[in-house]
């Protein structure tokens, strides 16, 4: 029996497939980065509009330099398009107006990456409902956190705790919000495998 | 960097509250484009910040009214809602006696 292919032998099929011209490849890298080419467009401009234009742009010029077989190294693959990412950030906040108009990603391509799964609506919900029912002190802690920026010895001196118990509380509630968010979002009727239609 | 240095050092929380250097940022964005692990760590916080920054009522709760505030304020308002009631309550009374007056001179 053979083992599960590796992360390196995925990759590299990966490349090869898209070079050759196939689609379901490049579907494939769709549903693989934009998601991460989203988080990271939105955590440094702020700016979901912009995030979501920046997916489309980073997809079409990575698509487009793996089918002319650009990409040597096809275990820098998630190298490759985070250099991409970046380098079209830096380029559209040096410059807004002079951005160059890319041909879209086809349709197909584009509804792989939906803006709803971009940013995730059925998580967010659920980490909304897993907050709900954390204690007060801890969801405390996490808006001081995440919101507010503090430290845990700031936050410890205005909750009356202890540096350390702070530390230990913020970890438990993110790890029992993940767990909540992860159970729940496995047992989703869209994270369960499609039935074959008879 | 590896998961347990992103785990260690707390860069996920500090990636989302853009405070990495610029080289730390674009190292663990490198690592997270190929890591599914903390990638799905990432987008908890990230959902978690959003969350939370839209909450304006855990907002109110986290800057709080104490109890110690309320215990000060309550018996003042009661005071004057006692004030304002008797008030109220003796302009009534004088405007029936107005009224009565009035029907008898009639």
């Amino acid at each position: 029996m053979r083992d599960a292919p590796s992360n390196t032998e995925v990759l590299r099929s990966l490349v090869e497939r898209i070079r050759q011209g196939d689609t379901e490849a490049e579907g494939e890298l769709v549903c693989q980065f934009s998601q991460r080419i989203f988080v990271m467009g939105f955590v440094r401009t702020r700016d979901r509009e912009a995030s979501r234009d920046l997916v489309q742009d980073v997809l079409i010029a990575v698509i487009g330099a793996l089918r002319k077989g650009q990409l040597q190294d096809s275990d820098k693959l998630p190298a490759f398009v985070h250099g991409t990412a970046r380098n079209l950030i830096n380029n559209r906040m040096r410059n807004e107006s002079q951005r160059p108009s890319l041909e879209p990603l086809s349709e197909d391509l584009a509804q792989s990456g939906t803006v709803e799964a971009l940013e995730n609506s059925e998580r967010l919900e659920l980490v909304h409902e897993a907050l709900q029912d954390l204690g007060e002190d801890d969801r405390k802690i996490l808006w001081m956190t995440l919101v507010e920026g503090r430290k845990p010895a700031d936050i410890a001196s205005i909750l009356g705790l202890t540096p350390e118990v702070v530390r230990t509380r913020k970890v438990r509630a993110s790890k029992r919000i993940t767990e909540i968010v992860q159970s729940k979002l496995s047992r989703s009727p869209a994270n369960l495998p499609h039935r074959k239609r008879e | 960097m590896n998961c347990q240095d992103v785990d260690k050092e707390e860069v996920s929380e500090r990636y989302l509250l853009g405070r990495l250097l610029d080289e730390e940022r674009d190292n663990f964005e490198r690592h997270y484009f190929g890591c599914d692990s903390c990638f799905a760590t990432l987008q908890m916080g990230l959902a978690m910040q959003l969350d939370l920054e839209k909450n304006p009522l855990l907002r109110n709760r986290a800057k709080g009214v104490s109890w110690r505030q309320l215990l000060t304020w309550t018996p003042a308002v009661a005071a004057l809602l006692v004030l304002v009631v008797g008030e109220c309550g003796g302009m009534r009374g004088e405007e029936s006696r107005q009224n009565r007056n009035l029907r008898r001179s009639r």
